[in-house]
């Protein structure tokens, strides 16, 4: 014999009262002070423009992959010709690079 | 049983003199969301009057009783600032309904789970209502104890246990009825999420209620 479902008309009452919540409503001065709200600071209806910091997180990844290519087609395979290695830092290339030149 | 689980569409409940036909025209719509986004921010009063009832009417079944004109204001106030993102593709009291969900969603978020209601079991009386409730052997039964007070308030206490995304898939889609597409674009959760997350939180659900209802017995 299968076991009654207590579950189910309980989840049933419970839809019941979700349905039946009251709905109150506004009251009077609520919409007057929505339309307050609008015009403060902050709540104006704009196009919302890019913030720049967007811009300048674009513009710092296009500059290190600049870099990272040059520092790798201007001889990572032979640091002390390369200034890519003056530019990573590497404290012996730039005494090898003043040695050399 | 009384839940819908239809996976057809099903517009939220609206309060008993408002309907979706009282909604400005699409064309009057785009022509008042132009007109504010120009400036014109007293004509924001027409979509305000136009959809006060829908937004009252989803808000107030997310939120308690006294925080609902509060997230109300809420939403109208983060429809206005972004009336840009208004595609027009759809109507905008469905785009407002997912503002309603979100802001709902925001602020159980922001409220935290309430430990100190989920701490305390149920009181005597709604512990007995539940009893009743799952002992109704006739449907008159049944409905009269649907519609005592205690159902609601048993509701609340239920909710309180589940985290704030878990209440909200669990509130549409098992008590309001609405599909996992629906709740998906409600919420702009993957459907994938919204179902797990919707058995997850009818299992736990269930589960707390029947500890309290085995506790008994």
């Amino acid at each position: 014999m299968k076991t009654p479902d207590r579950f189910a008309p309980v989840e049933a009452a419970l839809a019941q009262a979700h349905q039946n919540r009251a709905v109150p409503p506004p009251s009077p001065g609520w919409q007057k002070r929505v339309m307050a709200g609008l015009r403060l600071p902050g709540a104006q209806a704009a196009d919302e423009a890019t913030p720049l910091f967007v811009y300048a997180a674009y513009a710092t990844t296009a500059l290190s992959f600049c870099f990272v290519m040059t520092a790798l087609l201007a001889g990572w395979h032979q640091p002390t010709d390369s200034l890519a290695w003056l530019w990573l830092g590497d404290a012996s290339s730039i005494q090898t690079l003043l040695l050399t030149y | 049983m009384i839940i819908n689980r239809s996976s057809g569409s099903r517009p939220f409940r609206l309060p008993d003199n408002t309907t979706m036909n009282a909604a400005p025209q699409e064309s009057n719509e785009s022509e008042i969301v132009r007109r504010v986004l120009a400036g014109e921010t007293d004509l924001f009063e027409r979509i305000l009057d136009a959809h006060r009832n829908l937004v009252f009417g989803i808000v107030s079944r997310h939120v308690p009783v006294q925080e609902v004109e509060g997230v109300a204001y809420d939403v109208f106030i983060e429809a206005h600032r972004s009336l840009a993102k208004f595609s027009g593709q759809s109507r905008l009291s469905h785009w407002l309904s997912k503002i309603a969900v979100r802001r709902c969603c925001d602020y159980w978020r922001g409220k935290g789970r309430r430990r100190e209601e989920t701490a305390n079991p149920l009181d005597a009386r709604q512990t007995e209502w539940l009893e009743r409730l799952a002992a109704a052997s006739s449907r008159e039964e049944f409905e009269r104890e649907a519609s005592r007070r205690e159902a609601e308030e048993t509701l609340d206490w239920a909710l309180g246990h589940l985290g704030e995304k878990d209440r909200m898939v669990l509130s549409l889609i098992h008590l309001e009825g609405h599909s996992v597409a629906e709740a998906s674009e409600l919420t702009g959760w993957s459907r994938a999420n919204v179902k797990i997350r919707s058995m997850r939180a009818r299992h736990a659900l269930k589960k707390i209620l029947l500890q309290t209802l085995e506790k008994k017995t």
